[in-house]
């Protein structure tokens, strides 16, 4: 598999890194939240702005995104907009979210920008070719927060993800019974020995999901998300936690 | 030699010495001889100069030399100095040890190190130990960076030459108006540290609130750092800062 690099971050399933949400409503929040994680064992920060309050405003949001860079101390930042399908809170649409995708390409302080598979082929074309323009990195997400599919199912949204040429693929599934931990493990081992392996970062949401949080790699995992300081979902384990399991079970 | 060199080189053989009774209330002339690996003919030349003035008495009948009364008028001076801060700080750090039981701590810069005066110590299983009087290395925590952030960088070549930290992270601590630990996979300890200035707008001393890493990555840990921050502001304004 290749190795992603983004910054001096090296993203492989060697050695999975550390990703924490920040989920701020005010950039007041927002900076603090990433200050006092950059000192905890973060290696990166995903930006959730769909609670940003100021979101609607372009001129907010990329000064929001300043000060963000700064604060997480040269630490990638992946900035990602869910609705309410993929674990925001709120209805947005596929255009108010492609803008803000695109307003994160043009700032020149994100480092990865998230699109979602929902967002349709011409859009997720249009910014991965922005992106790549300018140097930055992009992930094509897949999320089920009901479920999880059959593994064939799994495999073809992971294809799909993959179709689009962009750096990363990503699928975050709700994981209610071992059944379903069994289900994503078996596709993802059996998409390991498919050709033209591409990183990726696979997530087994709800309390039964803390595995794949604790062993990213078996899961073709590239990071594994920590729970925060203001927000925690079921499963989450803290950054410093994490940090000693993924050292114990390498 | 140049003649320079050698009056600074007394000097600092007569710190050695006197830096013997750290450890010792009382020594032989030749255990200070051992210790500061002088000859006893210098150990002698120049304890008879510190006892001159004061700075070092023998008891003629054990012939073993102890610190002099001189050095009590310094330690009275300098404790006045820290009394004032204990004063002002003890209430508030009462405050802040009540709400959340963890280890809160007042530290003074003392040389090269820091120096715990006061403390309150939580009453959990997993706890730090500093004893007050403990001195710390600029070189680790929350509250050596923090003193470093406020020192001018005349102050920090002096006093932490070899220290690796960048110019922005330090400007940042004092734009924040505090100081979190780096090192918490490390030590297994988080810190947050927040400077208390005097009347003259200079900092003097710093109080921290700690713990077990596992106890202070939560929700809580944004309402610890607002705390501690205005617990250093109340004590500030106790010393007169407006």
């Amino acid at each position: 598999m290749e190795d992603i690099i983004v910054r001096n971050l090296k993203l492989n399933t060697e050695e999975p890194k550390i990703c924490n949400a920040v989920i701020g409503e005010t950039r007041e929040a927002i900076i603090q939240e990433t200050k006092i994680l950059s000192e905890l064992e973060v290696d990166l920060f995903e930006w959730r702005a769909d609670n940003y309050k100021d979101i609607s405003s372009k001129k907010e949001t990329l000064e929001t995104m300043v000060h963000l860079q700064r604060a997480a101390k040269n630490k990638p930042v992946i900035f990602s907009i869910r609705n309410n399908k993929s674990g925001g809170s709120y209805p947005f649409s596929v255009e108010a979210r492609a803008r803000a995708c695109q307003w994160a390409i043009e700032s020149g302080s994100i480092d990865l920008v998230e699109l979602e598979v929902s967002f349709g082929k011409r859009i997720i074309d249009s910014l991965i070719a922005a992106a790549r323009e300018r140097n930055v990195k992009t992930i094509v997400s897949f999320y089920d927060y009901e479920k999880t599919p059959e593994q064939k199912q799994l495999i073809a949204a992971l294809d799909e993800c993959e179709s689009y040429g962009a750096d990363l693929s990503k699928l975050a599934v709700m994981a209610k019974t071992k059944r379903d931990i069994l289900n994503l493990l078996v596709s993802m081992w059996k998409m390991e020995n498919s050709s033209d392996e591409k990183p990726r970062i696979v997530v087994a949401m709800g309390p039964q999901g803390n595995i794949s949080r604790i062993l990213p790699s078996f899961f073709g995992s590239v990071l594994t998300y920590a729970s925060g300081i203001t927000m925690s979902l079921e499963g989450q384990i803290n950054p410093n936690d994490l940090r000693t399991i993924l050292s114990l079970t390498k | 030699m140049e003649e320079k060199d050698m009056y600074t080189r007394s000097v600092e053989r007569a710190i050695d010495i006197l830096e013997c009774f750290l450890d010792a209330d009382e020594l032989l002339l030749y255990e200070i001889a051992k210790k500061t690996d002088l000859s006893s003919s210098t150990v002698l030349r120049i304890i008879n100069s510190l006892q001159k003035r004061g700075y070092i008495n023998r008891d003629t009948e054990s012939k073993k030399y102890r610190l002099g009364g001189t050095f009590q008028s310094f330690v009275e001076r300098v404790d006045r100095l820290n009394e004032e801060i204990k004063k002002a700080s003890s209430q508030i750090m009462g405050d802040l040890f009540g709400k959340y039981n963890e280890n809160v701590r007042l530290f003074v810069l003392d040389g090269k190190f820091r120096l715990c005066i006061d403390l309150f110590e939580t009453t959990q299983d997993v706890r730090q130990i500093i004893h007050v009087g403990d001195r710390r290395n600029l070189d680790k925590g929350a509250t050596s960076r923090l003193f470093l952030a406020y020192m001018t960088p005349k102050q920090r070549e002096q006093l932490a030459p070899n220290l690796e930290i960048e110019e922005n992270a330090l400007a940042d601590i004092v734009s924040d108006g505090y100081a979190l630990s780096t090192d918490s996979n490390e030590s297994g300890i988080i810190a947050i540290s927040a400077p208390i200035i005097n009347q003259r707008g200079k900092m003097v001393a710093a109080i921290s609130l700690s713990g077990p890493a596992f106890r202070f990555i939560n929700k809580e840990m944004t309402n610890k750092i607002r705390d501690t921050v205005a617990a250093a502001r109340q004590i500030s304004e106790n010393l007169g800062h407006r």
